[in-house]
């Protein structure tokens, strides 16, 4: 990731992706009267944020695979924050620690969850970085195994190791 | 241990690059091989033998129940994009009933608000409302309706009672009083599993429970311990009756699909009937989900545990799984024989009726 143009740093590219994958994020979920098919296509979703952010600045990007090495960190702060705001929404401002509990309908998609889950990956990133990205490529921006091997220059079988390794002590990090 | 406990239960970057190569060691070789690794590889350290072990232990349960953080963020969170004017709208079309104060809870299913009734008498009373995320057509709502109208005429003291239901700004939702406690699915989260005469009294809570809505040809198809709440010493089941509703209220044939995908019915609780997919469950359907709970409380694993789906499905269709008192001895001989009848495979193999149930666990509780 050192090839970016002149005078755009990679956080100023990271807010590009935002914004972008946000507004197509939107378009794709927000389709009135088609939640039978709101599950979220994200290889697809980032592809069209691509295609519209490198059509409009040619050489911003090296390729697809810059991209989406970018989108995936933007992709964590998007869930995140609306996370925080769903939270906020629903207990009048402060955090609260997370219970799965009250009516738990299918609880395990409480935002506050996620809110945890964000904040123990950045704890493992002290652990080991290298984890720490797996998560945010695979948990957070939904890589196969397959993609994610390409964009670490690893094999399958090492993603998949990593991997059960990353959930073991996250698993541990969320422990009550 | 200490380090890793002020740490939040991970390591320090120094301390991982200690362990993780011991870690990959393990785990690349049969679990037979291991003591005499980790014998070599840790030496008198005791401290780091455990870590890994731990460490090791953790990733085996993994590799067996593949579900956790399997599903991506944006696919488990989609609740986090249903919003905006949706809301606003159903909010507005239902303020002439209820004013709602503020979420309580999310899920595949349902959007769960505290709401305060409105009209007719002084100080509206406050209840939980359920907000579907399926919307509704006239007709969907229709039989929606009649079959909740079904559930909401029970009335017992082990379960949640429905108050009200409709259908407004294009979602169905109902109401059930607010419960102030904790599901028996968190206390589970919390504790593992619990004392033998915590099992027999929430057991028999839920079978009595059983016994009356059967009684009244009404099924729950979604038992689970999320689906029982704790409170004021007593076991209560939410949400009787629901899943038929929504079941009536989806397209047949459909796979039965709710916005975010879930299918209806949880796959860890649901009998081999539901899995395979039978139209007709009956209420022995139930007395499964029961005893998958019976297995959980008494040993704080599922039965049944794989790393996908269809692993899931496949367990619950064939595998016998491992008596409950070869993980916990002090089982009662009864009480285990129970709970592997209730998950008979065959609906005909299990106890006829939740009323056997309760006869078995009075037995339980008077020999000890």
């Amino acid at each position: 990731m050192t090839e970016h143009q002149p005078g755009l740093s990679l956080e100023a590219l990271t807010e590009l992706a935002y914004r972008e994958l946000r507004t197509v994020a939107h378009r794709h979920l927000a389709r009135p009267g088609d939640d039978a098919n709101q599950t979220l296509n994200t290889t697809a979703l980032v592809h069209e944020a691509y295609l519209k952010l490198a059509s409009g600045s040619p050489g911003m990007w090296r390729d697809e695979a810059h991209f989406r090495a970018v989108a995936s960190v933007a992709m964590r702060h998007i869930l995140v924050d609306r996370a925080r705001a769903r939270a906020a929404e629903r207990h009048g401002g402060g955090l609260r620690r997370v219970t799965l509990d009250e009516y738990a309908v299918a609880a395990d998609d409480d935002p506050e969850l996620l809110l945890a889950i964000d904040a123990a990956c950045t704890r493992l990133a002290e652990t080991s970085p290298r984890l720490a990205r797996l998560v945010e490529l695979r948990f957070f921006a939904a890589l196969s195994e397959a993609e994610v091997a390409t964009e670490l220059g690893v094999t399958v079988r090492t993603v998949q190791r990593d991997w059960v390794k990353a959930r073991a002590l996250l698993a541990a990090a969320l422990a009550p | 241990m200490t380090d890793a406990r002020a740490r939040g239960g991970l390591p320090s970057s120094e301390r991982w690059s200690v362990v993780e190569p011991i870690l990959d060691g393990a785990l690349a070789r049969d679990a037979r091989e291991r003591p005499a690794y980790l014998d070599d590889a840790c030496g008198h350290d005791a401290l780091l033998r455990d870590e890994v072990e731990r460490l090791v232990a953790a990733c085996e349960r993994l590799e067996r129940d593949g579900e956790y953080l399997e599903r991506p963020a944006v696919v488990r969170f989609a609740n986090l994009w249903d919003e905006g004017p949706d809301q606003a709208r159903f909010r507005n079309a239902i303020a002439d009933r209820y004013m709602i104060e503020n979420e309580i809870g999310a899920g595949g299913m349902a959007i769960v608000y505290r709401a305060r009734e409105r009209g007719g008498s002084a100080v509206g009373r406050s209840v939980a409302l359920k907000v579907l995320r399926a919307t509704a057509s006239a007709g969907v709502a229709a039989r929606f309706r009649r079959e909740i109208a079904l559930a909401s005429q029970l009335s017992h003291e082990h379960i949640v009672p429905l108050l009200d239901s409709g259908d407004s700004g294009d979602r169905l939702w109902y109401t059930m009083p607010v419960v102030e406690g904790e599901s028996l699915g968190a206390r589970l989260r919390r504790e593992g599993r619990l004392p033998i005469s915590d099992v027999l009294s929430v057991l028999g809570d839920i079978a009595r429970a059983l016994e009356y809505a059967h009684a009244r040809g009404v099924v729950h198809r979604d038992l689970k311990p999320d689906n029982v709440l704790l409170a004021e010493g007593r076991a209560m089941i939410a949400d009787f009756g629901v899943a038929k509703a929504i079941l009536a209220a989806t397209s047949p044939g459909d796979g039965v699909r709710t916005s975010t995908g879930a299918s209806i019915g949880t796959p860890a609780y649901m009998s081999p009937e539901q899995h395979a997919g039978e139209k007709s469950v009956d209420h022995r359907t139930d007395l499964y989900a029961l005893g998958v709970i019976a297995y959980e409380v008494l040993t704080g694993v599922l039965p049944f545990t794989a790393s996908s789906r269809q692993a899931v499905l496949t367990a619950h269709l064939v595998e016998i799984p491992a008596r409950p008192s070869t993980k916990r001895r002090e089982i009662p001989a009864v009480l285990d024989s129970l709970v592997m009848r209730l998950l008979a495979k065959r609906a005909d193999d299990r106890p006829p009726a939740a009323a056997d149930v309760i006869a078995t666990l009075v037995s339980v509780d008077r020999r000890d």
